[in-house]
């Protein structure tokens, strides 16, 4: 629950024509201390925002009156770089490229997790804040780029030089495979000429000290090495 | 089925034929009446020398038949001469008693002509009858066998044939050509049609098309029409439906993230609610499955409308398919691995149909997986094809199986939980729209299964 503690109120503009959907959803995302005014057709969400601001936008396509892609369109005419988060139940894959290139931020389909839907909404707050939030996290994983620890549930993860280069490098591409190339020259800062067996070694130790935080390392044979959350 | 040019030819051709035979039946008999004219001639000429000098000789011939009478048929075809000479009463004077007597004879100076044998041979007669100073009458018969009748008859015969294949061939030429000229259009036209897309909307332009084909373009043309307002409305009925259930069970969903967020949720209430959550999960996967089939057809007509797919290499596709499913993998205690991958494999097929391809069956590889095993990926050219190959350390398909795992909502092992037996259905169905081809068996190290499916590398749809 600790991910839910926001100490700033983030102020959300949601657009969502169901009302039940949007009721639901405002219920849980103020449960998460979100501020969240609700618009519910694109005419509604316009007039909105005329006059306030939103630290994001939660849109649906499929709007009454002015469609989401409309108001998308004159949002980033307007220069207005809020960050925008698609909700839409019309999913394919085309659509999505579409939308992107139109300026959105982000996309998730209906029906989705809660969870997936703060983890997306938190990412994209932190990059339209511009400093970027120095935690970066993966299950029960957390990364201080500032203070350069690792923690697994508050707890310091002790590592050598090469385990915290390598790990490092992992946790940049969270869910995305590293070749060994590219984690052999994450080590080349440290002046070490690191062999494949050599870097099998660090993995080796490294998933022993991850055991129990929901988080592995997982050997994608022929492409390398893939930091990524797993239940348990 | 029949065909307009073997119609057209029996049309033109037969009647000609049979023309031609009625008329070479025709010539054949008016040869034969020239012919034996030629050879009545003959034997009247030489039957009327012989009477004429037995007419001055009075009657009997001392000096016996003349010569010149026989110099007549002096020819190749060596026919054999007879003659017979026969008082009033027909009784024989002179010349051959084989030679059968005229049946009837006329008055003086007349022929009549008719035919016999005269040993076996068959003979054309002239009995010429001379009167006689006297007042007697003689009857003068020459006879000759017909080899040189059958030979005039035939080379007259041969010219008249001759004419007629002449004049066959050059109908048979002339055909043809008309084939070609007339019919070219219309084989040029039912190619083109043949060589659409199967399922395309496009319409058919009616420039350079014979006026006869006009009403055929019109019609399917109509129909092409009809057909994509009929599909549009489907595809709209099938958007909003989709719609609608994505509506309710995100609500449900959200409901279900509601209350076990509630701090007064026991344990075993929160189980119940992750279960639920769990069901409504599998749903929504069931709903998007079948809206991709769903969307398959209609992928077929929209490819040839939209723009080139952007490139995404196959490679890369299968790449994150594989890192998507890595956590998965891991949780059933599956090595998953890319063997080979040729990066340059780019198909001009929308991504999103490879992906589905790709994360169906690698997903199918792990989740029947019995324990630790392993699957491995390749992607690879294979001549003009992009290969995709899937191998796993499973159980394998058993062979009574084989033939159904591709029908939708077929399940082998229908115990296994989460499985609506739509995914091979789904990859099956994308591969025929792509003209490509999936094919099950087991790998080289004889046990488990592997999965092979070829696409065309220039792509489903015309350049």
């Amino acid at each position: 629950m600790a991910a839910r503690a926001i100490i700033v109120r983030m102020k959300l503009l949601l657009t969502e024509d169901n009302r039940d959907l949007s009721a639901w959803l405002t219920r849980l995302l103020n449960q998460s201390g979100y501020a969240v005014e609700q618009a519910f057709s694109g005419e509604e969400a316009d007039l909105l925002l005329r006059t306030q601001t939103y630290d994001a936008i939660l849109l649906d396509l499929t709007l009454p009156l002015l469609s989401g892609q409309t108001l998308l369109r004159r949002l980033r005419s307007q220069d207005n770089g809020v960050p925008v988060l698609i909700i839409s139940a019309q999913d394919s894959l085309q659509d999505i490229v579409e939308h992107l290139n139109l300026g959105a931020d982000d996309y998730l389909a209906k029906p989705f997790d809660i969870e997936e839907l703060e983890a997306r909404l938190r990412c994209l707050l932190r990059r339209a804040s511009g400093t970027g939030n120095p935690i970066s996290r993966c299950g029960n994983l957390c990364y201080d780029s500032n203070s350069k620890i690792f923690c697994v549930r508050e707890q310091a993860l002790q590592l050598t030089p090469r385990e915290h280069a390598v790990l490092e490098t992992l946790m940049r591409k969270v869910g995305k495979t590293v070749s060994k190339r590219d984690l052999a020259d994450s080590l080349v800062p440290l002046n070490d000429m690191v062999t494949p067996k050599a870097l099998e070694v660090y993995i080796v130790r490294l998933r022993k000290k991850l055991e129990g935080s929901g988080v592995a390392i997982i050997t994608l044979r022929g492409l390398g090495y893939m930091l990524s959350a797993v239940e348990g | 089925m029949h065909s307009l040019k073997s119609r057209l030819a029996a049309w033109v051709f037969v009647p000609i034929l049979v023309c031609s035979a009625i008329d070479l039946v025709v010539t054949y008999r008016s040869t034969d009446r020239v012919a034996a004219e030629v050879q009545h001639q003959l034997l009247k000429g030489s039957a009327r020398i012989i009477a004429e000098q037995l007419a001055a000789d009075g009657g009997a011939s001392p000096a016996g038949v003349p010569p010149a009478a026989f110099e007549l048929f002096a020819d190749e075809n060596q026919d054999r001469v007879f003659y017979a000479v026969r008082d009033a009463d027909g009784r024989l004077i002179d010349g051959d008693a084989g030679l059968a007597a005229p049946a009837q004879v006329g008055r003086g100076e007349q022929d009549s002509y008719f035919k016999s044998r005269v040993r076996g041979q068959a003979v054309r007669v002239v009995a010429y009858v001379q009167e006689l100073r006297d007042g007697g009458r003689i009857t003068v018969e020459v006879a000759q066998t017909m080899r040189g009748h059958a030979a005039l008859r035939k080379r007259l015969f041969l010219i008249t044939a001759r004419e007629h294949l002449i004049l066959l061939a050059m109908v048979l030429a002339a055909l043809v050509v008309a084939f070609r000229s007339t019919l070219r259009p219309l084989m040029r036209f039912s190619e083109r049609v043949a060589q659409r897309q199967p399922g395309s909307l496009e319409q058919l332009d009616a420039d350079a098309v014979p006026r006869e084909l006009l009403p055929v373009i019109g019609a399917l043309n109509g129909y092409v029409v009809r057909l994509d307002q009929t599909l549009s409305a489907y595809e709209r009925f099938v958007a909003s439906t989709a719609h609608h259930l994505r509506t309710s069970f995100a609500i449900l969903t959200s409901q279900l993230n509601y209350g076990m967020r509630d701090e007064r949720v026991t344990p075993e209430q929160k189980a119940l609610l992750a279960a639920m959550q769990n069901t409504t999960l599998q749903g929504a996967k069931v709903i998007n499955q079948l809206l991709i089939l769903a969307s398959i057809e209609q992928g077929r007509q929209h490819a040839a409308r939209a723009p080139a797919a952007p490139a995404v290499t196959l490679g890369e596709i299968v790449t994150s398919v594989i890192e998507e499913l890595a956590p998965l993998a891991q949780r059933h205690d599956v090595e998953l691995g890319l063997d080979a991958s040729d990066d340059s494999l780019a198909l001009p097929t929308p991504s999103h149909l490879l992906r589905e391809i790709a994360f169906n069956l690698i997903d199918n590889a792990i989740k029947h997986m019995d324990g630790p095993g392993v699957v491995s990926v390749q992607v690879r050219r294979a001549g003009e094809f992009a290969l995709l190959r899937i191998v796993d350390t499973g159980p394998g398909i058993a062979p009574a199986h084989l033939d159904r795992v591709f029908e939708r909502f077929y399940r082998a092992d229908p115990g296994k939980p989460n499985s609506f037996g739509l995914g091979l259905a789904i990859v099956k169905e994308i591969c025929d729209s792509l003209q490509g081809e999936i094919r099950l068996g087991t790998p080289e190290q004889g046990c488990g299964l592997q999965v092979d499916v070829r696409l065309p590398l220039a792509g489903a749809m015309p350049a």
